[in-house]
């Protein structure tokens, strides 16, 4: 896994060297592309950090790059650098899921910190997301019975309920819940329901 | 120099023929014969200098009935001056001839220019033709007349017909126009009294002149002659014709005093040579000065109207794409602001704890400077389209021009390793174009091809011209990418661009700039495979 990365695409030469060297002694570990599909040919999923992008460029333009990333469902944040007053571009940008937007010339002190920023909301999505994997990881233990009492729980029926639901008797319903609730690591029907939900989200 | 509006306006003749206006004839030719007599040949009265023939032309031109008054007059004058001669017949028979000869000129000056004496150089160059043929017409008559009576030896009747021939052409050439134009004489004075200095600058010029030829030097030798040039030439170029005519009289009066007054003078007949001389000069260059004036005159007056029409019409069609040019200007300019900005930032940063030892330091304070260069051609650029500066057009030569561009590109950082190489072999006529606008056009092209190389190995860009039949063709050649076709389409279009960094007004621009010089712009056929921009300017006549 690499580590937290800002991704700089631009088409001009001078910016991403300049840019480059601002965010080198910022100490912020940076990469520059000088076109959104090279950087889209480099980003995975392992890609960690953010990508701070020129709006306007030749080919895949900023907010067609944003699409793209999306599209690939990755969730990397991007922050987009615009010239001056472009409100119709701004709106479709954040409506687009754009992290951040910055005006041309750039303040480097609100730079870094929309980049500290971007870059600290990633690792906290992606620490959302590795326990989310975890929890849909264990939620793949669950045997069919198991799952069918967690989401009929999650449905907020009662024991007696799921058991009149699934034919059988309410003393196996509280054998599947025990079991369940252990597989899953939950103290609470509080976590139960959030489970479910997950459950119904990830569309399993 | 103040427009002078002496030519434009048409005379009208506040005498013309009135019997006011024949006396006032009768009287100035007899007068003026009578000052003019001076060196005469012999009692034959053959003086080097007519004045009186000027004004018999501009007479007969203006007053069609005016054939026997002339013939009066010179009879009168001839009579009252000369004395009656021992051939009686002689007087009236010279009198009528040499009145016929002028009865011609008119006539040939009225189908030459029909408006007076025409203020352009053709008409002037012709009617300085018609003033010496008519010259030569009646020394041959008037002389060949005394010959005949036996009044004068046939061997002298050469030098008596040029002594007669020069005095009449500078008559003529002296009086005519300034006769025929006697209405402007006010516009003349108001020219005279905008430049005062001018006026008193020629004056004094005349007279050291005088003091030089007559007084100083040796009045015999007539090498400063040349000195009279100055003033009246002076006088040709700020006030055009009537007023180096002025110089002229106030020149010839000088002359025929000098040589009554002082003592082993040159003859007149050799000074009149080169009155004669002088006189076909300033005339010329008075009418080439003229001619100048009234034309700029025109040119600012059509382009005035055709501005106000072409405004309106850039005005409506840039506000429509303001809009849009607003925020395109605004990444273009932002471009080099932001690495401006961020190369200073970091520059800052290096040097926050005192430290200016850092190896990066120079190398990018450098790079912010190009920065700032970058963005102040950018501004450069678009003003010199936006600001809608004329076209300043001048033949320029193509070879030195086009080697200094490309020797520049080859020297710009972003050049890299691409190859630019030009092929001028061939000679090449001047064209007439902006300069300045034909460096902006080659750049943004050179730029355009350097962009599309991408310093890609063996990366080429070509500069080329050749003659194609009355236009020089100016390519630029490049073996990058090419262009993809949906864009060659439009390419020509404002915001339309497959450029990184383009903001998609370099060629539209260019095109404008291009047209604007009276040539064009055009997508050509590359021979590098792969885009090549053809411009075309007129070849300067």
């Amino acid at each position: 896994m690499s580590s937290d990365t800002v991704y700089l695409v631009d088409d001009d030469a001078a910016i991403r060297d300049a840019l480059m060297l601002l965010l080198n002694l910022r100490g912020i570990t940076a990469e520059s592309f000088s076109s959104g599909e090279a950087a889209l040919a480099r980003l995975g999923p392992q890609s960690r950090g953010c990508v701070l992008t020129d709006l306007r460029m030749p080919g895949m333009s900023g907010l067609e790059l944003l699409a793209e990333l999306r599209h690939k469902e990755l969730a990397i944040p991007v922050v987009l650098l615009t010239a001056h007053g472009d409100v119709a571009t701004t709106r479709a940008a954040l409506r687009g899921g754009a992290f951040d937007f910055l005006e041309k010339p750039i303040d480097e002190d609100i730079l870094v910190d929309v980049l500290m920023h971007a870059i600290s909301e990633d690792a906290k999505d992606h620490q959302q997301r590795l326990e989310t994997d975890a929890q849909l990881a264990r939620i793949g233990t669950l045997t069919q019975r198991e799952r069918q009492v967690l989401t009929l729980l999650g449905r907020g029926l009662q024991n007696r309920e799921i058991a009149v639901e699934l034919s059988i008797s309410p003393r196996t319903v509280e054998v599947y819940k025990a079991r369940m609730m252990e597989k899953l690591d939950c103290a609470s029907i509080a976590d139960v329901v959030k489970m479910s939900l997950l459950l119904s989200s990830s569309g399993n | 120099m103040v427009p002078q509006r002496l030519a434009d306006e048409h005379p009208v003749y506040p005498l013309r023929a009135g019997p006011c206006f024949v006396a006032l004839y009768l009287f100035a030719h007899v007068a003026l014969d009578a000052m003019s007599f001076v060196q005469p040949v012999l009692k034959l009265g053959i003086t080097p200098l007519s004045p009186q023939t000027g004004l018999v032309l501009a007479f007969l031109y203006l007053y069609r009935g005016g054939f026997w008054w002339v013939v009066s007059a010179f009879i009168v004058s001839e009579l009252a001056i000369r004395g009656v001669p021992d051939t009686m017949w002689v007087v009236p028979l010279q009198a009528l001839g040499i009145t016929a000869v002028y009865q011609v000129a008119t006539l040939l000056l009225r189908r030459a220019s029909p408006v007076e004496i025409s203020p352009t150089l053709n008409g002037t160059l012709k009617f300085i033709a018609i003033a010496a043929v008519t010259a030569l017409g009646a020394g041959v008559v008037g002389v060949g007349i005394y010959t005949l009576a036996g009044l004068l030896p046939r061997s002298e009747f050469a030098a008596a017909v040029a002594r007669f021939w020069v005095g009449d052409l500078n008559g003529v050439l002296l009086l005519t126009p300034l006769l025929l134009r006697l209405s402007s004489a006010p516009l003349l004075i108001v020219a005279i009294g905008r430049q005062p200095f001018a006026f008193a600058g020629i004056c004094a010029g005349l007279a050291m002149a005088f003091t030089l030829v007559f007084l100083v030097g040796n009045p015999v030798d007539l090498r400063f002659f040349y000195l009279f040039f100055v003033p009246a030439i002076s006088a040709a170029l700020i006030w055009g014709i009537p007023g180096f005519l002025l110089a002229a009289i106030a020149l010839q009066v000088g002359l025929i005093f000098g040589v009554q007054r002082l003592p082993e003078v040159a003859p007149l007949v050799d000074l009149q040579f080169l009155m004669s001389t002088l006189l076909v000069t300033g005339l010329a260059l008075g009418a080439v000065v003229t001619e100048r004036e009234n034309s700029a005159r025109l040119a600012v007056q059509r382009e005035v109207q055709l501005r106000d029409s072409e405004a309106s019409l850039a005005r409506a069609s840039r506000a429509a794409t303001t809009g849009e040019l607003a925020s395109t200007l605004a990444h273009e300019l932002n471009q080099p602001m932001t690495a401006l900005v961020s190369y200073l930032r970091a520059s800052e940063i290096m040097m926050a704890d005192g430290n200016t030892a850092d190896a990066r330091l120079g190398p990018t304070l450098r790079k912010a400077a190009n920065e700032a260069l970058r963005a102040s051609d950018i501004l450069r650029r678009l003003r010199n389209f936006y600001a809608g500066r004329d076209p300043q057009l001048e033949g320029l030569m193509l070879p030195p021009l086009l080697e200094k561009m490309a020797e520049a590109m080859r020297r710009s950082e972003r050049t890299g390793s691409t190859t630019i190489a030009t092929n001028l072999s061939e000679p090449l006529p001047e064209v007439l174009a902006d300069k300045v606008f034909v460096e902006v056009i080659l750049s943004n092209m050179m730029l355009n091809a350097l962009d599309a190389t991408g310093g890609k190995d063996g990366a080429r860009v070509e500069l080329s011209a050749r003659r194609v039949n009355d236009t020089v063709e100016i390519s630029v050649d490049d073996n990058g990418v090419g262009l993809p076709e949906q864009i060659s389409k439009d390419l020509f279009k404002a915001f339309v661009t497959s450029k990184p960094g383009g903001m998609g007004v370099g060629l539209a621009v260019s095109r404008s700039l291009a047209e604007a010089c009276g040539g064009r712009l055009e997508l050509g056929t590359s021979t590098l495979g792969g885009t090549r921009f053809d411009l075309m300017l007129p070849i300067a006549v």
